[in-house]
């Protein structure tokens, strides 16, 4: 195709490109200090204990409204995966005698002469 | 889509073909937007194991005869292995069965909360050994070839390590050993400030979005720039199909098993017990020196997650006399799945494994 004097498209990918190269190098530079790590840290532990305290309180608060709490729910989730998983053990154990004998492939290949 | 006619201004057929593309970019950007799930795993396979995290497939041959030796491969504990077969042409799994190899998969699940307390020792003693042991039942043969990726593949290493006599070769896709040199993972980590313990005890299995927004971090404007590209090309079926298949790759990052994660956070990033021959699995040393099969490391030029350095001392440690190390355009992701994988890695893959898998 024809190109152009001024290829606006090729022009926005290449300015994308380099905002990209930029942007991560720059938070590069941020990201790869003690002073990230502890603050990021910092920030992981209270959100942790803030969602562990949050979570302690829904859960309160879910029990006298008679509703089932998160981990209630997780619970038969876990249950029907249990469940599903053992439907799959038993189509598993019982797929080869209904699936017609698998074809014995000869094992004997060789690879392909290279070529001098 | 518009064609330029013989007779037509080049100028003019190229503004004509620039004016559909945006159009095309706004009725696909609608169809974009409200499309389901892009569906992934192009080859035909038989589930022979499901047990919680662990997953075990067997993709059906699609050629007459294949090599003696089967193939296994370990995808990486934080991630799905359809990444190996995402789609017809872009799918290293379709790759290998058109070459002729007989391939199995160990595909990880999220794990379950009762699952919280999983160890390297499951995943090194119990998930791969009764993989190769049911691959093992299926072919006839005591020996697999393993092809493990990033995490995935230093498992494999361990598990070679341990038990030699059931690898027949050993391919290694970015690969981390050495961990002093994920340098942004290990001050993140440091135990200074990152109480591995607290949060494990806290929240159990580490959440996927935890493990994805470190990923992130790394390299945050990635993901901005990634929609921005992609609206661009909107109008480029393939582009917009492939965005969307490593798009639902990384938004279904798995979370981790608690002790495992808390585990390798102490054995790999604050002690580097790989690399300083302390690692012990089930209290048995693990000497990389007794892994003989040949080994064949691949190692992507801009890799951001595990770079050269990190995933480089895996060909001093083993012991294998046959070892070969391959330095490839690509970062983390597209060294798998990438254009240049297709093009160029996989057949270089092919070439060195075909003369061992007779």
């Amino acid at each position: 195709m024809a190109e152009l004097p001024f290829d606006p498209v090729a022009t926005w990918q290449k300015f994308v490109s380099d905002w990209e190269k930029q942007v991560n190098e720059a938070s590069a530079r941020v990201v790869g200090t003690e002073e990230f790590s502890r603050a990021m840290n910092q920030v992981t532990k209270f959100s942790v204990v803030a969602q562990q305290q949050f979570d302690k309180q829904m859960e309160q608060f879910l029990k006298t409204v008679h509703l089932p709490s998160k981990s209630e729910v997780a619970a038969i989730h876990d249950r029907l995966a249990a469940i599903e998983e053992s439907i799959e053990r038993l189509t598993i154990a019982l797929a080869p005698k209904h699936r017609p004998a698998k074809k014995k492939i000869p094992r004997t290949r060789k690879p392909p002469r290279e070529s001098a | 889509m518009s064609e330029a006619k013989p007779d037509q201004d080049p100028v003019a057929a190229r503004v004509s073909a620039e004016i559909d593309r945006a159009i095309q970019r706004n009725i696909k950007g609608l169809e974009f937007l409200t499309a389901p799930k892009q569906s992934v795993g192009a080859m035909a396979k038989d589930t022979l194991l499901r047990r919680g995290t662990l997953q075990l497939y067997h993709y059906r041959p699609v050629v007459d005869e294949i090599y003696r030796i089967p193939v296994l491969i370990v995808s990486p504990t934080s991630n799905r292995g359809y990444v190996f077969d995402l789609a017809r042409g872009q799918s290293l799994v379709e790759f290998l069965l058109n070459r002729g190899y007989d391939v199995f998969m160990i595909d990880w699940l999220a794990p379950r909360r009762e699952e919280s307390g999983l160890t390297l020792e499951d995943y090194v003693l119990d998930f791969i050994p009764t993989c190769l042991r049911h691959v093992r039942e299926e072919t006839g043969q005591d020996q697999a070839s393993v092809l493990g990726y990033c995490i995935g593949g230093t498992l494999s290493i361990l598990n070679a390590a341990l038990f030699p006599a059931n690898i027949a070769n050993l391919v290694l896709f970015a690969t981390p050993v050495d961990f002093s040199h994920m340098a942004l993972f290990r001050l993140w980590g440091d135990p200074k400030y990152f109480d591995v313990d607290r949060l494990v005890e806290a929240v159990g299995n580490i959440p996927g979005e935890f493990i994805l927004s470190a990923f992130d971090t790394m390299r945050p404007a990635n993901r901005t720039a990634g929609l921005l590209h992609l609206w661009t090309n909107m109008w480029n079926d393939d582009y917009v199909k492939s965005y969307r298949m490593f798009d639902r790759w990384a938004a279904e990052t798995l979370p981790l098993a608690g002790e495992y994660f808390r585990q390798s956070t102490k054995e790999f990033l604050w002690r580097n017990s790989i690399m300083t021959g302390e690692i012990a699995i089930g209290g048995q040393r693990v000497e990389l020196s007794k892994i003989t099969a040949p080994l064949l490391s691949i190692i992507a030029q801009h890799d951001h997650v595990v770079p050269q350095p990190a995933a480089h001392p895996i060909m001093d440690l083993v012991g294998s006399t046959e070892r070969e190390e391959l330095l490839v355009k690509g970062g983390h992701v597209s060294v798998v799945a990438g254009p240049g994988a297709v093009t160029r890695l996989w057949p270089s893959i092919d070439k060195w494994l075909a003369k061992r898998s007779i």
